[in-house]
């Protein structure tokens, strides 16, 4: 009987951590979304792997200051050979920047010969509100057992100008790094930075 | 006129969120240029300058601290030899509530302040030729990066009149400045929020919190204020992005109509319940 009342409270924390929303430390929260060819995915699907989790507009002048000069592509391509899963997620609405139906984008991504696992559009910003989303890019690192582990900024240089790419300090490449070899992340919390996420309203 | 309905089609298909949003020219709704207060200088006396930005409706830049999205401009100066340049004074910010976030900046017109040091060996009878390259984001439904190199020439004389300009005093007049000796301004951490007091002498209805640190306190919350009877009570909600106590909360107090101040607050712990 008094296990019973515990098993109850373990679930019902369990069930409700995913509420409070995505904090560094506590539980990622789960998500389902469709990706540009109709597939669907989610969270738990990734259990046990790496998950990196990109807030894009490709309209923005600072996700264009990261794909214009082959940085965020770069960094999709050298993680997901390593086996983390990299999800793009457009939280763009109808009629606003950045919104895209799945050919546009598939053609975005072909042209800029970006390779994510995914790209999930998010219409409705149900993901980007899960997660708190707030600029564009956006940068959301999940370790193997589902704990959110950084949030954050791409780097530490919060322009739009591609110049400064060259001298800074990629957060995420140092996160994954860390993750990837099962140690703690240094950096797990920083301000990102970017345009920011056109929701629905 | 040509030009006008090109470049108001460019701003109909930007505000259409289609990728012809990614060749409007920033030109088109910022206009950034370089203004000195004197109308000439002299030898080790210093003056003020600013980079000026005159923004179309609707469109902003950011403060130092741009709250949730954005970025501040930059100014990289080409001064000639021997000029000194003091740090950017930037004018206190306001709080920008877009359909999708609140940030920290300028809308209308924003003067960028710095005060140049000509060297003492100056020599008297040429131009002096400042020159800058700025850069900046400006921000309405999207964002439009900019890129442009500012430049002014000034006479050098003897000596030069010390008058102040309208538009420089004004300029001025929206730097925060420190808070004054006597002032007891502090902070307590409660579960979700700081509560800022500041202590002047006299009531305040009104007040407004700007932190100079990103990532403090939720830039959407709405700040209740309580006048004290020596001044005013503010109630901050933490940011969800607060991993750490806080030690101190900096940042810039606003008391409309538009005084500010920088204010360094200690943070205390939210042990000793005593409302004050």
């Amino acid at each position: 009987m008094k296990r019973t009342k515990w098993t109850l409270a373990v679930l019902a924390l369990m069930l409700a951590l995913p509420l409070l929303g995505a904090r560094v430390g506590g539980a990622a929260p789960n998500f389902v979304g469709t990706d540009s060819h109709g597939k669907t995915h989610k969270l738990t699907d990734y259990q046990g792997k790496v998950v990196v989790l990109e807030w894009h507009n490709q309209g923005c002048p600072y996700t264009k200051k990261h794909y214009e000069s082959g940085n965020m592509q770069k960094l999709q391509k050298e993680w997901t050979a390593k086996g983390v899963i990299w999800l793009t997620v457009i939280s763009s609405a109808p009629g606003e920047q950045g919104y895209v139906t799945a050919e546009q984008e598939n053609e975005y991504l072909k042209k800029m010969n970006s390779t994510p696992t995914a790209v999930l559009l998010d219409p409705t910003g149900v993901i980007g509100h899960q997660y708190e989303a707030k600029t564009t890019p956006h940068m959301y690192i999940i370790d193997p057992k589902g704990a959110l582990v950084y949030e954050g900024a791409i780097d530490d240089k919060p322009t739009a100008d591609a110049a400064d790419i060259a001298g800074a300090t990629n957060f995420v490449q140092t996160a994954l790094q860390q993750t990837t070899a099962g140690r703690p992340v240094s950096m797990q919390v920083t301000r990102p930075y970017g345009c920011s996420v056109k929701y629905a309203k | 006129m040509l030009r006008c309905v090109v470049s108001l089609l460019l701003a109909l298909a930007a505000l259409a969120g289609t990728p012809a949003a990614a060749q409007l020219p920033s030109a088109s709704v910022i206009h950034v240029s370089l203004v000195a207060e004197p109308e000439s200088i002299a030898p080790g006396q210093e003056f003020w300058v600013a980079v000026r930005f005159q923004m179309e409706k609707g469109w902003h830049i950011y403060w130092i601290n741009p709250g949730d999205s954005g970025s501040p401009p930059s100014v990289q100066w080409r001064l000639p030899a021997g000029f000194q340049a003091g740090e950017l004074r930037w004018p206190h910010p306001e709080r920008l509530v877009t359909k999708y976030s609140t940030d920290y900046g300028y809308a209308g017109q924003m003067l960028l302040l710095a005060p140049l040091r000509p060297p003492p060996g100056l020599a008297p009878g040429g131009q002096a030729e400042l020159a800058g390259t700025v850069k900046w984001v400006v921000c309405r439904e999207v964002c439009i990066p900019g890129k442009t190199d500012v430049a002014l020439s000034l006479p050098v004389r003897r000596t030069a009149p010390l008058r102040s300009s309208a538009l420089f005093d004004e300029a001025r007049k929206r730097i925060p400045q420190p808070a004054p000796d006597g002032w007891r301004v502090r902070a307590r951490t409660e579960k979700d929020v700081f509560v800022l007091s500041i202590e002047t002498g006299q009531p305040i209805a009104r007040a407004e919190f700007f932190p100079l640190e990103e990532q403090q306190i939720e830039n959407a919350a709405p700040q209740p204020a309580a006048a004290l009877p020596r001044g005013v009570r503010l109630r901050l909600k933490k940011s969800g992005q607060l991993l750490k106590p806080l030690p101190n909360l900096r940042g810039v107090i606003v008391f409309p109509p538009g005084k500010a101040y920088v204010i360094d607050a200690p943070v205390t712990g939210a042990a000793t319940k005593k409302s004050g």
